[in-house]
């Protein structure tokens, strides 16, 4: 439990993302990206995507984003036949995640820092 | 009476992150108490899983195991060792004073292997939860122990289980002692009497016919049919009504009847001694044959309604029982008392027979509030917490066992079954304990969705298909590889959804369990205020951490 509640360090970050948990934002791409299976840590996988975008391996083809005050903004590529829709869905999960992560962190701050 | 006094709680042991950490001294006090809890072994958390729309203990719901909070502490082991010994694991009880060390000693680990060895199960010597789980099965009456099970391939039952019969004969007077170091086989002798008792509560049609052991002992582990048969129980039919035509005939048809009758009045008066210690008395499982039984007036040593009857632990207990859980007054609580009744166990399965009836359905997590309430009107909460820690943590086996029966009362509306032996302490120690395993179980699913964050992305199934990043603030960029198909898809939308679930359920259960802590301690001190903060916010956690048990 001890090394689980070791989160001093992620808290941190967190602590420091709070003010930018203003929006939302929710980005999907498709096209050919290799990653290494061996030997992958985040920075790889940054690498390799950016590498695929320099390219132009990779395409934009779903974009959402909301702000607190209300305003959104939603994109879907209509390219090629659109988006398969069991990518939409996992698009929209992906929001319906963030929107969780940002009430749990309600949640918490409520008990925490009120 | 042990001293209510808790383990000394002291803050300066542990690093409080705090201020300089960004974060306030409520967040600090609540990761120190945790912690402290924790590492001190001041709660053990039942590990059981609230499955949708089941309540904890409730008759009829299979009690599971949480994944990831797994670890058995020093009660668990306390009460293994008691089990072990019952099962005659080891020559002699474990002492009152016995801790969660013991654990460590060659002889536990010794008979733990040997009990692993006589049941079947993997022989490592540690009492891991499969090892709790098998001995429980065995030892505890309420927890269903399959047949099947228990049987080796060819046939033979496994002698841990053997061993559990003769101690099950035993608790119910039909054995002259539980098994010992060298128990191999139960006696045929005790069979015959299990015969006998079932036969003369017509539980079975007759006695003196081959019946299988597989149906003798499939009886003899569900005490609920035990005690729904003796609720009807009669004297005995009288002798000589059968084909005996000889007067050695009816001699011996003499004998065999006294024999039953002394065999059904041993086993009614230990059946009844048992529900009562399920029920939360502190009333000792022996055995013995003392106390009087409706019309099966036998004379025994000391007599039929003697002094020395009326002076046991079961005349004391008897009196609380009608007392206390029925609407009888004074005097008919005293006369109901003299003797063990067939109305006792009708009044054991269906308690609305002695009580008002119509009464609302009550609510689990409900009653921890009411406890509550009833805690903080004592004219010290302080003291009164301390001896629910101090006496909960001696209830041992009865931590876990005769659960169902108190909950089927408090579900049927008849909470004073709570003022019933120690009942109060129980309940307050087991809530506590319950919200110590949500609690725990809520950081640890935090911190396994920060290693993600941290990570910088969601963990997949196949992320050479579907990479799914998430930034500092918590925005997603999801990454389709070409070669993803529709399986890759749908499963990197499950990890997702899990992650956001499991991210806001946990932060759910940790910003209230601060809250309470900050909020309602009611000026309580240290552990204290701990085991109070989590009884409280008890049932405002449960639908969280239901909805946690769903992702995890």
């Amino acid at each position: 439990l001890e090394e689980k509640m070791g989160l001093k360090d992620a808290l941190d970050k967190l602590n420091n993302a709070i003010d930018d948990l203003t929006s939302l934002h929710v980005q999907t791409f498709t096209g050919k990206v290799t990653f290494a299976r061996e030997g992958k840590t985040f920075d790889d996988v940054r690498t390799a995507i950016e590498t695929a975008q320099g390219e132009s391996k990779i395409s934009l083809v779903a974009e959402s984003v909301f702000k607190f005050d209300g305003d959104s903004y939603n994109f879907v590529t209509s390219q090629e036949g659109g988006v398969p829709s069991s990518a939409l869905e996992l698009h929209k999960a992906s929001i319906d995640s963030g929107i969780k992560t940002r009430q749990g962190l309600m949640q918490m701050v409520k008990g925490v820092f009120d | 009476m042990p001293a209510a006094r808790l383990p000394v709680f002291d803050s300066a042991q542990f690093r409080f992150p705090g201020k300089e950490d960004g974060f306030n001294e409520q967040w600090g006090d609540a990761y120190a108490l945790l912690l402290g809890a924790h590492s001190q072994g001041v709660l053990d958390a039942p590990v059981t899983l609230l499955t949708r729309g089941a309540q904890p203990g409730e008759p009829g719901r299979e009690i599971e195991t949480i994944p990831g909070v797994a670890a058995l502490n020093p009660v668990r082991f306390k009460v293994i060792a008691e089990q072990l010994w019952l099962l005659g694991y080891f020559e002699n009880k474990p002492g009152p004073d016995s801790t969660g060390d013991i654990q460590a000693t060659p002889e536990f680990q010794k008979a733990v292997a040997r009990f692993q060895q006589e049941a079947g199960i993997t022989i490592d010597g540690w009492a891991g939860r499969q090892t709790w789980k098998a001995v429980s099965a065995l030892v505890n009456f309420e927890t269903t122990t399959e047949m099947g099970r228990w049987k080796r391939r060819d046939g033979i039952f496994y002698r841990a289980f053997r061993r559990a019969v003769q101690l099950r004969l035993w608790a119910y007077g039909l054995a002259e002692k539980k098994p010992g170091p060298g128990f191999n086989a139960i006696p045929s002798k005790n069979l015959e009497r299990l015969k006998k008792a079932l036969y003369s509560l017509s539980i079975i049609d007759h006695y003196n016919r081959e019946i299988s052991r597989e149906t003798l002992f499939s009886i003899l582990f569900d005490p609920d049919r035990l005690v729904a048969a003796a609720g009807y129980f009669k004297p005995v039919k009288k002798p000589f009504g059968g084909s005996s035509d000889t007067f050695r005939d009816k001699i011996d048809d003499m004998e065999e009847h006294k024999s039953i009758l002394e065999i059904k009045r041993r086993f009614l008066v230990n059946l009844a001694k048992t529900e009562l210690w399920l029920l939360g008395s502190d009333i000792q499982i022996d055995g013995a044959d003392d106390y009087p039984v409706e019309g099966l007036g036998v004379k025994r040593t000391g007599g039929f309604f003697s002094k020395a009857a009326t002076d046991t632990q079961t005349a004391e207990y008897l009196l609380e029982y009608w007392r206390k859980l029925s609407v009888f007054g004074e005097m008919e609580a005293r006369k109901t008392a003299k003797s063990i009744t067939p109305s006792l166990f009708r009044s054991l399965v269906q308690p609305e027979e002695i009580n008002t009836s119509g009464l609302p359905v009550f609510n689990e997590s409900d009653y921890s509030k009411e406890l509550v309430a009833e805690f903080e009107r004592a004219p010290d909460t302080q003291v009164l917490v301390a001896r629910s820690y101090v006496e909960g943590k001696g209830l041992g086996m009865k931590l876990w066992d005769g659960l169902k029966r108190v909950w089927a009362w408090i579900k049927r509306g008849i909470k004073k079954i709570v003022s019933f032996g120690k009942n109060i302490f129980r309940a307050f120690y087991r809530f506590a304990m319950k919200g110590f395993a949500i609690v725990k179980t809520g950081f640890s699913v935090f911190a396994t969705s920060m290693d993600q964050y941290l990570a910088g992305r969601l963990e997949m199934s196949n992320d050479q298909a579907v990479m799914v990043t998430i930034k500092r603030d918590m925005d997603y960029q999801i990454w389709i590889n070409d070669t993803a198909d529709s399986r890759d898809l749908m499963a990197a939308k499950r990890s997702v959804q899990r992650f956001g679930g499991m991210f806001l359920f946990s932060c759910k259960i940790i910003g209230f369990f601060v809250d309470v802590l900050k909020t309602a301690a009611g000026g309580l001190m240290g552990w204290a205020k701990l085991l109070m903060v989590l009884v409280k916010s008890y049932r405002e956690l449960i639908p969280a951490y239901r909805e946690l048990m769903h992702l995890v």
